[in-house]
């Protein structure tokens, strides 16, 4: 009886688990925007990373286990300390944890080269440019991808 | 100068001019006549002199010694016979001597003027070769200054190809600095309007509609800035790889327009003849000509409205987008779609915000569609017609670079 019991707990813990997107984003305005957005999204907590050098130092810690993996990577490219989002789903892609994690490209940088790169070479989800993915186009679309109502 | 440098040229033996002192005993010891100089040949003849004067002495004495003989009765038939061998030798010998010396002679000349002849071909052949020296020295100068040409010209292309690179980057990064404020105000305006601040008061949502409005049109002319961009280095391509249901595209650009016709108090219809068939079209792009072309009819509507048809004709997609504003002057149709920041006089009078730049790039797009676009007036303020024609039969093939020269001089 009591292994019953542990199961069940297990399985509500895991059913109430909230969906976890890591969100790499420099600039502060659009930091505040998605905190806000994310905010009126229940079950998904939201972690920032505004460094490329950061984003590194988290995709090894995920590997080592001592970091959570997340269910959803929102990725911008230019970033302040010249690590790049390129690098960091390049490295994302060969860190055995973190290479299937759907990540999605969310920039306003938009060259074609760049966006053939990484959503061919380096398998990104989607290319998105910021200025056309506004919160009432973005939150349904995180909803969806997350499996969430 | 001359002169000078004759006296210091060394003469060989057998050469005219040639003087050796002591040839004439070289000669006489037996030297080949090959070897004898002028002088020697000189001196070889005043010899013959001197023999015929010495054999003529000889002679004479001999004719003194035979008289004086005869008178001391010695045999007559001797004398005589020695006489007349001594005379018969002395001529033969001297006759044969003297052939034998000429010919040596004229051999020796004929030798010096071969030589002579051997010499000036020499010369000769020497001055050709220096002048053809000279001249394969000209052209592979000529070479080396063609083949730096083609090297700076390399370079000068690689430069430039550089510098085209070192545009679009620096485009795509003003763009991406211009975006990022843009897309935290469109986001922000977006959550207010979406109520996520709570309920906002009349006033202040129109407010906020309109920021999100002008702020929408940002967004569009930094989009657009960078389509500019990207035609003008030639970059971007017309990818022709899926057909394209014309219809729904058509309906999906006129639904994104109708707010702002409607916002004009103009009609904004679509009237489809006969059968659309599938062609293979850049989507993307041509959502952009459409946009472009129906747009702009929009904006210089004020009356009436904007009707686009669809047609099939003898191979050929054609649609015709026509407005009831303020028309087109000739001069202005003319420029259309070859000059960019270019508007018509009397748009300008009317404060439009144009978009000089969509219809020049709606007609690159096309163009790279293998397609026609043109405009017509349908008389002064009467409006106008904008035609694209489009072949159905498109080659689904490898994206096709959109040639250009976008000329910015405005008038």
């Amino acid at each position: 009886m009591p292994k019953i019991t542990i199961k069940k707990k297990a399985e509500v813990k895991s059913s109430t688990k909230k969906k976890h997107i890591l969100w790499i984003e420099d600039d502060f305005g659009l930091v505040a925007l998605y905190k806000t957005m994310i905010g009126t999204m229940p079950g998904i907590e939201l972690e920032v990373i505004t460094l490329g050098t950061i984003a590194l130092q988290r995709i090894k810690e995920i590997e080592a286990g001592i970091a959570e993996k997340p269910d959803l990577v929102m990725l911008d490219l230019l970033l302040p300390d010249g690590i790049n989002g390129d690098k960091i789903l390049e490295v994302m892609r060969q860190t055995p944890s973190t290479k299937d994690v759907p990540v999605y490209i969310l920039t306003n940088y938009g060259g074609e080269e760049m966006e053939s790169e990484l959503t061919k070479n380096l398998n990104a989800e989607k290319y998105m440019i910021k200025t056309d993915w506004t919160p009432s186009k973005l939150m349904p679309f995180l909803r969806e991808k997350l499996g969430l109502k | 100068m001359e002169k000078a440098e004759a006296s210091q040229k060394v003469i060989k033996i057998g050469e005219p001019g040639y003087v050796n002192r002591n040839c004439w005993l070289a000669r006489n010891l037996g030297y080949p006549p090959s070897k004898r100089c002028q002088y020697c040949e000189s001196k070889f003849r005043n010899c013959l002199f001197e023999r015929y004067l010495v054999i003529t002495l000889i002679l004479v004495s001999l004719l003194l010694i035979t008289s004086y003989l005869l008178e001391q009765n010695i045999s007559k038939l001797l004398i005589v016979s020695i006489f007349v061998l001594v005379i018969a030798y002395g001529y033969f010998f001297n006759k044969s001597t003297e052939k034998l010396i000429i010919s040596n002679f004229e051999e020796g000349k004929a030798k010096n003027a071969l030589k002579e002849l051997s010499n000036s071909l020499k010369q000769k052949v020497e001055e050709q070769t220096s002048e053809l020296r000279n001249q394969k020295e000209k052209v592979e100068k000529a070479l080396v200054i063609e083949k730096e040409a083609n090297e700076l010209e390399k370079h000068a292309n690689e430069e430039l190809k550089h510098l085209d690179e070192n545009k679009t980057d620096f485009m795509l990064i003003t763009q991406h600095h211009l975006r990022t404020p843009l897309s935290v105000n469109a986001g922000f305006i977006d959550l207010m309007v979406g109520g996520t601040f709570g309920k906002m008061s009349a006033k202040i949502k129109d407010v906020i509609l309109r920021l999100r409005e002008s702020t929408q049109k940002e967004i569009d002319v930094v989009n657009e800035l960078l389509d500019v961009s990207s035609y003008q280095i030639g970059k971007d391509m017309i990818h022709l790889d899926h057909p394209i249901d014309f219809e729904a595209l058509m309906n999906e650009t006129l639904k994104d327009l109708t707010a702002e016709a409607e916002a004009k108090g103009i009609y904004l219809k679509y009237e489809k003849q006969g059968e659309i068939p599938k062609v293979p079209a850049d989507r993307m792009k041509l959502k952009l000509v459409f946009t472009n072309v129906i747009d702009n009819c929009i904006k210089y509507t004020a009356k009436g409205g904007v009707t686009v048809t669809m047609k099939v004709e003898n191979d050929k997609l054609l649609i015709s987008v026509t407005d009831t504003g303020i028309g087109l002057s000739d001069e202005v149709i003319q420029n259309l779609f070859k000059q960019s920041f270019h508007r018509g006089e009397q748009a300008k009078k009317l404060f439009a915000v144009g978009k000089g730049l969509g219809l020049f790039l709606s007609g690159k797009i096309i163009e790279g569609h293998h397609g026609r676009i043109w405009a017509e007036s349908l008389g002064d303020g009467k409006g106008s017609g904008f035609y694209i024609e489009l072949p159905v039969k498109q080659e689904i093939n490898q994206p096709i670079k959109v040639e250009n020269n976008v000329s910015t001089n405005s008038k």
